[in-house]
């Protein structure tokens, strides 16, 4: 309702100063800029007291002091937009930075999305109002777009280059004789079967080559006091250990049981071959175990037999099964 | 050839020598054997090798009356009373913190028969011995017991 009572006594100029207060003052509540809702809802409430107390029987010298408190109130509301501008701002430059050093990492391809990053963050540093941010924030996802699509890009490439080293590897197994499907799970050396690839290779192949079979000693009793997973770890480390001691053209299988072959290609005599196996195995290769908090040591030995891989190769599979068998029946619990 | 022939010949030697030794030295343990065999015959104790975690590897003399074969893998606190099983868990477990080297309990343990037997067993730890590797069972029976 609208009060007469405050005009009658009023100068036409007095009225019309009341009514550019009041606008004034009604401006100040909707044209200020939302950044936090909250605040935004406070300043609004405050310069809606303001006018009503502007609108009411008040003094003219009274109306200055409301346009004084409006004045300080808007002020503060703006200090405190600018700050949550630049608080907002920081973070989607620290966004942005993070990003780029992301893209960086993942390679090189990436560069102009990260440089792209780089201008944004740039131009981020002299955004100034809510506008500039918006443009920013389109502008990022733009970038992020590209940069998705250039990730997808790059998993394709590397899709395809995983397929061509499988081939890769294919192909070089076929070639060796090598298959590493084929490894034992103990060991983690190629089985007999790959053994009996890479004999016939050799075979074919012509050039001089020995077989020697180790069988390593005690397994049977050691898998009967300490558990198979401890007679497993007995032969993991003296394959282990051969594996080192050998040539790099020289390879190494799990037969069977407690024996590994090695499949040597040699020039030198027989006997000489002999004295380096001899030697090799001269070595102390003790294991020792965690039982149950107590430490105990076993020691690792093992027979041998070298012979020439000059016959066909199942006589010389022959040959190394006679072996492990002539040494079984030392293998007592 | 004839250089090779004399290798040959001197390769045979060696082999025939190293042959005569092995079958001397097999003779030698066949014989140990049947001494340790016969030793034992006439002994009253019993003895069984376990390994730490207390399953049977060998019985090397039982007193049970109870298949040895069927023994091996098994714990060894699964043949007493099952009111004895945690005094022989409680022995393995000092022997394997070296609180000491040989331990002795007694237990009731059941004979093949059904009847049931105080034992008197001793626990010698021989895991560093590298003949043995395992923990040594000696035991006695000192006749029938009550539940």
């Amino acid at each position: 309702m609208v009060s007469l009572k405050r005009y009658l006594n009023r100068t036409g100029e007095e009225v019309v100063l009341r009514q550019a207060v009041s606008l004034l003052l009604e401006k100040f509540a909707s044209a200020a800029v939302v950044a936090d809702e909250r605040d935004f809802q406070a300043f609004r409430s405050d310069i809606e007291q303001l006018r009503a107390h502007a609108d009411s029987d008040i003094a003219a010298d009274g109306l200055l002091v409301d346009i004084g408190s409006a004045t300080q109130a808007l002020e503060t509301y703006n200090r405190g937009i600018t700050r949550f501008l630049h608080r907002q701002s920081a973070e989607m430059q620290s966004i942005v930075g993070m990003m780029t050093e992301t893209v960086l990492k993942i390679g090189g391809e990436h560069t102009r999305s990260a440089r792209r990053l780089q201008e944004i963050g740039d131009r981020m540093e002299g955004a100034g109002n809510v506008k500039d941010l918006v443009a920013m924030k389109s502008l990022l996802g733009d970038c992020l777009s590209s940069f998705r699509d250039e990730t997808l890009r790059q998993k394709a490439e590397a899709e395809n280059l995983i397929g061509d080293l499988r081939r890769e590897i294919e192909a070089t197994r076929e070639r060796t004789g090598a298959d590493t499907r084929d490894l034992d799970p103990a060991t983690e050396l190629p089985t007999r079967d790959a053994c009996l690839r890479a004999m016939h290779g050799a075979v074919a192949g012509g050039k001089r080559s020995y077989v020697a079979t180790m069988v390593v000693n005690r397994v049977q009793s050691i898998n009967a006091r300490f558990g198979h997973r401890a007679g497993d770890r007995v032969l993991h480390g003296f394959g282990e250990f051969v594996e080192q001691q050998l040539a790099p053209s020289d390879r190494l299988f799990r037969w069977t049981g407690p024996a590994v072959v090695a499949l040597l290609e040699r020039t030198e005599p027989l006997e000489d071959v002999r004295r380096q196996i001899r030697k090799m195995l001269e070595a102390h290769l003790d294991q020792t175990f965690e039982i149950e908090g107590r430490s105990v040591m076993i020691p690792v030995s093992a027979a041998w037999s070298v012979f020439p891989l000059i016959t066909t190769v199942s006589t010389a599979e022959r040959q190394i099964n006679t072996f492990i068998a002539s040494q079984h029946s030392h293998d007592f619990v | 050839m004839s250089t090779r022939i004399e290798k040959l010949s001197e390769r045979i030697s060696e082999l025939e020598e190293e042959n005569g030794n092995l079958r001397r030295l097999d003779e030698t343990v066949r014989r140990n054997n049947a001494l340790f065999n016969a030793l034992l015959v006439n002994c009253s104790a019993g003895i069984t090798l376990t390994g730490p975690d207390r399953r049977i590897v060998r019985v090397v003399r039982g007193l049970t009356g109870i298949d040895a074969a069927q023994l091996a893998g098994v714990p060894l606190e699964l043949l007493v009373v099952p009111e004895d099983r945690d005094l022989v868990v409680e022995c393995y477990r000092r022997l394997l913190r070296r609180t000491c080297e040989k331990t002795s309990f007694e237990a009731r343990v059941p004979r093949a028969d059904g009847t049931i037997t105080r034992f008197s067993l001793t626990l010698t730890d021989m895991l560093d011995d590298p003949n043995v590797q395992g923990i040594v069972c000696n035991y006695v029976d000192l006749g029938c017991a009550a539940v």
